[in-house]
C-alpha cells in the first residue's frame, strides 16, 4: 500500500527560491502538466482538472470503471511531487483501499503500546500523505467515510481525543466505481460538497489507446524524468500566488452568482448549489485562468468548470435528465448575459 | 446548444399583455361580423359574451394543472350540457313554461350559441396555450371566419356584404378598397397576435415591420389596378355599358330596310337627322319585345308626388309646330320655354307660369346612358347640376324642381283652352294642323258624340268643357286602335291619316299625332311632348329607374291656370306581347341606391381622383422615406460601430474594437451560437488567429485588472489585429458572401 519514495533528490529543491509571481506559478502547472501528460495517456482533461484542484487546494472524485488510470494518474502525481520536509512523518502519497470492513483507526492511524518503552505512542495511518488515492470510497462504512470527510474539510483528524493537524497539501483524490453498486454506501451529497471537482471519466479515445499499448514496450515511468519535479513547498507558494494575483472581475462574480440563482430556481433540481459552492469555486477558477496563460477570469472558466463543480451538489428533480446538463442549461443564461454584458459600456 | 431564456424586460411583459385584449377584441368582431346577419344584435351580444368568458375559461383553465384530456373533457362537458339541457327544454316545452317566450328565447340562445361558442373559443385557447403550434389554429379560425363575412366579394362582386358596401358608399370609399384594407388591417392583426404569442423575446424590430407593412398595403391599394368596380349592366346581366341601344338597327332590320333609318316615322318627317347618334330618343319606336329591357336613368324624387294620370311623364322635348307632314320643335319664341336643349351647368329656371293645381316636385336624374338633352316629370321649373354619385356607372346627373300637377282631371274641367295672354299669332301657331277635311269630319264626329251622351247632363248652350272633348277624342282614338309597334305606316305621306284612318294599328307617336291634330281641329291648343312615361306602379318609394322601353310620345293640350297637361291614349288592345324578362327589382334597387349617393356640388363636380393618387404618392413616399431611412439608419450605425476602433477612448477599446471585429464576422456569416462562450466561438474558429489574438484582448480589457499601457489599450495593436482580421476574412469567405453581408442592415442586432 505504501510506496516509499527515493529521497535523493531533494537537496537541490531546498534552495528553490520562494515563488511570488504568476510566472513562477505558471511554471509548476507547466512542470507538473508536462510530467502527468507524459505518465498517463489520453487523459489530458482529467489532468488539467486534477492540477486545477491542486493548486485551488481543493479534492477530487473521480467517477470510472476500474482500469480507467485511476491510480496511474494519482501515482503520477506522487511521482511529481516532492516532500522537502522528509523530517515530519507525512509521506508524498498514500493509497487507501475501501472495503467495508475497514475502520476508521485503518485510515487515521492508532494509538498503538510499545513494550519497550511501555507507552503508547501514534502511528499515523494512510491519511498523514501529501496526496491520498482513496479508491472506491463507497464502498466502506460512513464511519470511514466520515473520518477521511473529516480529513478533508479541515485538514485534520482526530485519534483518541487528540487532534493532529495534517499538511497543508493535504490532497485527497478519491475514486468511486458509478456501476456496481452493489453493497456500496453512496455518499450523502453534504459528504459529496467536500469534494471540489467530481470528474467522470470516460474512456481515453482510440488513438490514445492505440499509443498507450504501444508505450508499454518502452519506458514510460522514466520519461518524464528529465522534467523537473514540483516541490511541495513550490505547490503551496503556487496557491498563495493564485489566490492572490488572479483577477476576478465583479462581472464574474455576479455570473456565478446568476448561475447559482438559476440552479435554485429551476424546476429540474429540487435544491440549488450552496454558497459554499461558489467560495470553493473562485481558486478553482483562478487556477484554470493560471493554468491557460491567463492572469484574469474569464467565462470560458466558468463554463469549463461549474459542472465539475456543481453538478454534483444539485439534487435533481426526478426525470430530469444528467446533472451536467441542469448545470449547463443553468450557465448557459448566466454566461449569454455576462457574454453580451463585455460588450455593453 | 442549449437556448438562453432572457429575463423579460418590460417591454417584453407589456407587449405580452397587450394580446390578450387585441385577441378577444378580434374574436368579438369576428363573430359579431359573422352573427350578425343571422340574428342581429342579440346574437352578436350572446356571442361576444360567450366569447370573452370562453377565452377567459380556455386561458384559466390552460394556466391551471389539469392536464390536457382532463382539461378538454371539462370543456366538452361545459358544452354538452347546456346543449342537452336546450335540447330537452325546447323539446318538452319546460322553458316556455318557465320563463315565457322572451326568457325562452334568450335562454335557448345563451345555452345553445353561447354554449358552443364559449366552448370552441375555450378548447382553441387552452389548445394555443399548451402547445404553442395550436395557436396557428386559434388565428387561422379567426381569419377564416372574418374572412368568410366577405368571401361572397371575390369574383369582384362588389356589392356583397351589404352592409359594408352600403357603408364605404355612403363615405364616397370603392368597397373593393376598403375590403383590400380591411384584408391588410386583418394580416397585420393576425401577425400581431402570432408575434405576441411567440414564446421568444419580441424584438422592437419585430413589431416595427408591422407599421411598414401597413405602408406597403396603403401602397398597394392606392396602385392596384384591378380594383374598379365592374360594369352594373354587365353585373345586372344586361350587356355592357354604353353599347349603343340597339332599337334603331333592330327596328330597321325588322323593317328589312335599312336605308329608312330612323323607321316608319323617316318618311313622315318625324325623324330628325341628329337621332341616330342619340340612341335613347324617345321619338324612335322601342324596339319592342326584340329588345332586351335596360335602364335608361334613375329618378330619385325628394317630394312625394302620385300623379293623377298614373303615369310620370318625363318630359325631354315637345313638338309644337306643325310643318305641313308632321309636328316639329318650333321656331316661334316662348314655345319650348319648358324643356332645356341642354345640360345645365348651373341652376337653370323654366319659365313655367305657377299655377294652383300644381305642386312642386323636386329630385334628381342620373343617367345611366349617353342622352342629348335633360328630361323631368312634367313640368319642369328648374335645372341644376347635380355631383355624379358614380362616375363608374352614371353618365351624368342632374336636379331638377318640377311643378307637377296633382289634382285629379276632374279639377280641370272648368279651365278653358289656352292661354288669354298669348298673341293671335301663338293661338294660331298651336292650333295648325293638316288641311285633310277627314279630320275635321272626324273630330265634329267625336264631339257630336260626346253632345249626345251627355245630352241630359249638359245645360244647353253652355260650351262643352275644352278637357271633356279632349278626352274624348283620347278615348275615342284609344277604344279603337290597337297598340303595334310593328305597323309603323311608313312609306305613305301622312302616316297618321294612315294610321287613323286606315287600319287603326301604330303606337305612341301615331296616337300623339292623331290626339294633337284631332284636338287643334276642335280649337285646343296642343303639341306633341316626348321623353319618357313610367307608370306609377314602378316607382319605388323614391326611386324611379327608368328602362329604354319607356321612351313614350304623348299629346299635351294648354289650359289656362294648368298650363300643358298631358292627356294619353290608352289602347284597348296591345298586340306586342312582351317576352322580355323583367329586370331584377333587387338590382334595379340597388342601382337607385347607388344613384342615391350625394355629391357635394360647389361649382364643378371635383375630381377627386387626385385624392387617391396623393395617398398613394404620400404612401410612395412614406414607404420609400421609411425604408431609405430605416436602411440609412442602419448603415450610419454599422459604418460608426465598424469606425469607432479609431476613436474610441483607451479604455472602451476592448469593448468598440471587439464589436467591430463581430460585426465583420457576422457580415461574412459567422456568428456566435447562443450560450457559446468568447473563447469557444474563437476556438471554433482555428482559420481566424486574428479573432484568437482580438478575443484575448477583448476579455482581458474587460474581464482582466484594469491597467494602462496594456496592449488591449493600445489602438495600434487593435487596429493592427483587426486588419488581420479582415484579411484573414477575405481568405476563407467568398466576395459575394462579403458583399452581401455589407448591404445587410440586420448585422448590429445579429451581432452577438
Amino acid at each position: 500500500m505504501n510506496e516509499e519514495h527515493d529521497q535523493s533528490r531533494h537537496i537541490t529543491h531546498e534552495l528553490a527560491p520562494p515563488i511570488t509571481t504568476l510566472d513562477g506559478a505558471k511554471d509548476v502547472i507547466e512542470r507538473l502538466r508536462s510530467r502527468l501528460v507524459r505518465s498517463v495517456v489520453g487523459r489530458d482533461e482529467v489532468i488539467d482538472l486534477v492540477i486545477t484542484a491542486l493548486l485551488a487546494d481543493g479534492h477530487v472524485l473521480l467517477e470510472d470503471f476500474p482500469g480507467s488510470g485511476k491510480t496511474t494518474l494519482a501515482k503520477a502525481l506522487g511521482d511529481c511531487i516532492v516532500d522537502d520536509k522528509p523530517d515530519d512523518e507525512i509521506v508524498t502519497i498514500r493509497r487507501i483501499q475501501f472495503t467495508p470492513d475497514l475502520l476508521p483507526g485503518d485510515v487515521t492511524g492508532t494509538t498503538i503500546f510499545d513494550p519497550n518503552t511501555n507507552r503508547f505512542f501514534f502511528r499515523p495511518g494512510p491519511i498523514f500523505a501529501h496526496i491520498v488515492l482513496a479508491d472506491e470510497i463507497n464502498r466502506t462504512s460512513p464511519k470511514v467515510q466520515s473520518a477521511l470527510l473529516e480529513a478533508m474539510a479541515e485538514k485534520q483528524t482526530t485519534v483518541d481525543n487528540r487532534t493532529r493537524q495534517l499538511d497543508a497539501f493535504f490532497f485527497v483524490i478519491a475514486t468511486q466505481n458509478p456501476l456496481d453498486l452493489a453493497g456500496t454506501f453512496p455518499l450523502p451529497s453534504a459528504q459529496l460538497d467536500r469534494f471540489l471537482f467530481k470528474i467522470r471519466m470516460t474512456h481515453i479515445s482510440r488513438d490514445a489507446e492505440l499509443a498507450l499499448l504501444k508505450s508499454l514496450d518502452s519506458v514510460t515511468r522514466g520519461a518524464g524524468d528529465a522534467i523537473p519535479r514540483v516541490t511541495r513547498t513550490e505547490v503551496l507558494d503556487a496557491r498563495k500566488v493564485v489566490k492572490e494575483q488572479v483577477h476576478i472581475a465583479p462581472a464574474i462574480h455576479e455570473a456565478l452568482v446568476d448561475i447559482a440563482d438559476a440552479t435554485r430556481t429551476t424546476d429540474r433540481a429540487l435544491q440549488g448549489v450552496s454558497t459554499r459552492a461558489l467560495v470553493l469555486m473562485l481558486p478553482a477558477l483562478q487556477a484554470r485562468a493560471l493554468a491557460k496563460g491567463r492572469d484574469f477570469v474569464s467565462s470560458d472558466d466558468i463554463a469549463v468548470l461549474a459542472p465539475y463543480v456543481f453538478a454534483h451538489r444539485l439534487e435533481l428533480a426526478p426525470g430530469s435528465g444528467s446533472a451536467e446538463d441542469v448545470v449547463k442549461e443553468c450557465c448557459a443564461r448566466a454566461l449569454e448575459g455576462l457574454s453580451r454584458k463585455t460588450l455593453k459600456r | 446548444m442549449i437556448e438562453p431564456v432572457l429575463e423579460p424586460s418590460w417591454y417584453d411583459r407589456a407587449v405580452k399583455g397587450l394580446a390578450h385584449p387585441v385577441r378577444a377584441a378580434a374574436w368579438v368582431l369576428a363573430l359579431g361580423v359573422v352573427a350578425g346577419p343571422y340574428g342581429g344584435a342579440s346574437w352578436v351580444a350572446t356571442a361576444g359574451f360567450a366569447a370573452l368568458l370562453g377565452i377567459g375559461i380556455g386561458e384559466g383553465v390552460a394556466r391551471s394543472r389539469l392536464r390536457l384530456p382532463a382539461a378538454l373533457a371539462g370543456i366538452a362537458v361545459l358544452w354538452l350540457g347546456p346543449l342537452l339541457l336546450q335540447t330537452v327544454a325546447t323539446r318538452y316545452a319546460l322553458l316556455p313554461e318557465a320563463f315565457g317566450p322572451v326568457g325562452t328565447f334568450w335562454a335557448s340562445l345563451l345555452l345553445g350559441l353561447g354554449g358552443s361558442v364559449l366552448a370552441g373559443l375555450a378548447t382553441l385557447r387552452l389548445l394555443a396555450h399548451r402547445g404553442p403550434a395550436f395557436e396557428v389554429v386559434e388565428l387561422a379560425t379567426l381569419g377564416g371566419l372574418l374572412a368568410s363575412a366577405v368571401a361572397a366579394h371575390r369574383d369582384g362582386s362588389i356589392a356583397r356584404p351589404l352592409w359594408l358596401s352600403d357603408l364605404s358608399w355612403s363615405f364616397g370609399v370603392d368597397p373593393g378598397r376598403v375590403l383590400f384594407a380591411g384584408g391588410a388591417v386583418l394580416t397585420a392583426l393576425l401577425a400581431g397576435l402570432l408575434l405576441l404569442g411567440s414564446e421568444r423575446r419580441k424584438p422592437a424590430v419585430g413589431l416595427l415591420v408591422l407599421p411598414v407593412l401597413a405602408a406597403l398595403a396603403l401602397l398597394l391599394a392606392t396602385r392596384l389596378p384591378g380594383l374598379e368596380p365592374p360594369d352594373p349592366q354587365e353585373a345586372l346581366g344586361m350587356g355592357a355599358m354604353g353599347e349603343e341601344e340597339p332599337q334603331d338597327g333592330q327596328a330597321s332590320q325588322g323593317q328589312g330596310n335599312p336605308s329608312e333609318g330612323q323607321g316608319g316615322q323617316s318618311e313622315d318627317g318625324e325623324g330628325k337627322g341628329a337621332q341616330s347618334d342619340e340612341p335613347p330618343d324617345p321619338m324612335n319606336p322601342p324596339s319592342g319585345a326584340s329588345g332586351p329591357p335596360q335602364p335608361v336613368a334613375v329618378v330619385l324624387l325628394d317630394d312625394d308626388h302620385v300623379p293623377p294620370s298614373g303615369y310620370w311623364y318625363l318630359r325631354q322635348d315637345v313638338l309644337p309646330a306643325f310643318n305641313g307632314t308632321r309636328m316639329v320643335p318650333s321656331e316661334v319664341t316662348g314655345t319650348h320655354i319648358d324643356v332645356l336643349d341642354h345640360f345645365p351647368t348651373q341652376a337653370e329656371q323654366v319659365d313655367v307660369a305657377p299655377s294652383a293645381l300644381r305642386h312642386p316636385v323636386r329630385g334628381s336624374v342620373s343617367l345611366l346612358v349617353d342622352h342629348p338633352t335633360p328630361f323631368a316629370p312634367a313640368s319642369a321649373v328648374a335645372f341644376a347640376p347635380r355631383g355624379n354619385p358614380d362616375p363608374a356607372r352614371f353618365k351624368r346627373s342632374y336636379s331638377f324642381a318640377s311643378s307637377a300637377l296633382f289634382k285629379p282631371y276632374d279639377a280641370l274641367l272648368p279651365l278653358p283652352a289656352g292661354d288669354p295672354t298669348w298673341d293671335p299669332a301663338l293661338r294660331a301657331h298651336y292650333l295648325e294642323a293638316p288641311d285633310d277635311p277627314r279630320y275635321q269630319e272626324l273630330a265634329d264626329r267625336i264631339l257630336a258624340d260626346l253632345e249626345a251622351q251627355l245630352a241630359d247632363r249638359l245645360v244647353p248652350g253652355d260650351p262643352l268643357p275644352p278637357v271633356l272633348k279632349a278626352v274624348a277624342v283620347v278615348k275615342h282614338i284609344g277604344d279603337n286602335m290597337q297598340y303595334t309597334k310593328r305597323e309603323r305606316h311608313a312609306g305613305v305621306p301622312d302616316p297618321t291619316a294612315d294610321f287613323l284612318f286606315g287600319n287603326m294599328k301604330g303606337y305612341c307617336v301615331h296616337t300623339a299625332h292623331a290626339s294633337v291634330y284631332l284636338w287643334r281641329k276642335l280649337g285646343i291648343p296642343s303639341r306633341v311632348a316626348t321623353g319618357y312615361a313610367v307608370e306609377e306602379d314602378r316607382r319605388r318609394g323614391g326611386t324611379l329607374i327608368v328602362m329604354n322601353g319607356d321612351a313614350h310620345a304623348w299629346p299635351e293640350l294648354y289650359l289656362e291656370g294648368a298650363g300643358w297637361v298631358p292627356l294619353d291614349v290608352a289602347p284597348a288592345v296591345d298586340l306586342d306581347q312582351s317576352t322580355a324578362r323583367p329586370p331584377d327589382e333587387e338590382e334595379l334597387r340597388a342601382l337607385g341606391d347607388l344613384a342615391r349617393r350625394r355629391v357635394d356640388l360647389p361649382g364643378p363636380v371635383p375630381d377627386r381622383s387626385w385624392i387617391w393618387a396623393w395617398i398613394g404618392w404620400s404612401a410612395t413616399g412614406l414607404f420609400v422615406m421609411v425604408v431609405v431611412g430605416v436602411l440609412g439608419l442602419h448603415g450610419l450605425v454599422k459604418a460608426w460601430r465598424r469606425s469607432a476602433p479609431m476613436f474610441a477612448a483607451p479604455p472602451s477599446l476592448a469593448r468598440v474594437g471587439y464589436r467591430a471585429a463581430l460585426d465583420a464576422l457576422t457580415d461574412a456569416g459567422i456568428t456566435r451560437t447562443p450560450g457559446e462562450t468568447r473563447e469557444a466561438f474563437a476556438r471554433r474558429l482555428p482559420e481566424l488567429p486574428a479573432l484568437q489574438a482580438l478575443t484575448d484582448l477583448h476579455l482581458r480589457g474587460t474581464l482582466g485588472r484594469p491597467a494602462d499601457g496594456d496592449p488591449e489599450r493600445d489602438r495600434v495593436v487593435w487596429t493592427g489585429q483587426l486588419a488581420r482580421l479582415k484579411h484573414e476574412l477575405r481568405t476563407v469567405t467568398p466576395l459575394w458572401r462579403r458583399l452581401l453581408g455589407l448591404l445587410d442592415p440586420t448585422t448590429p442586432y445579429r451581432t452577438r
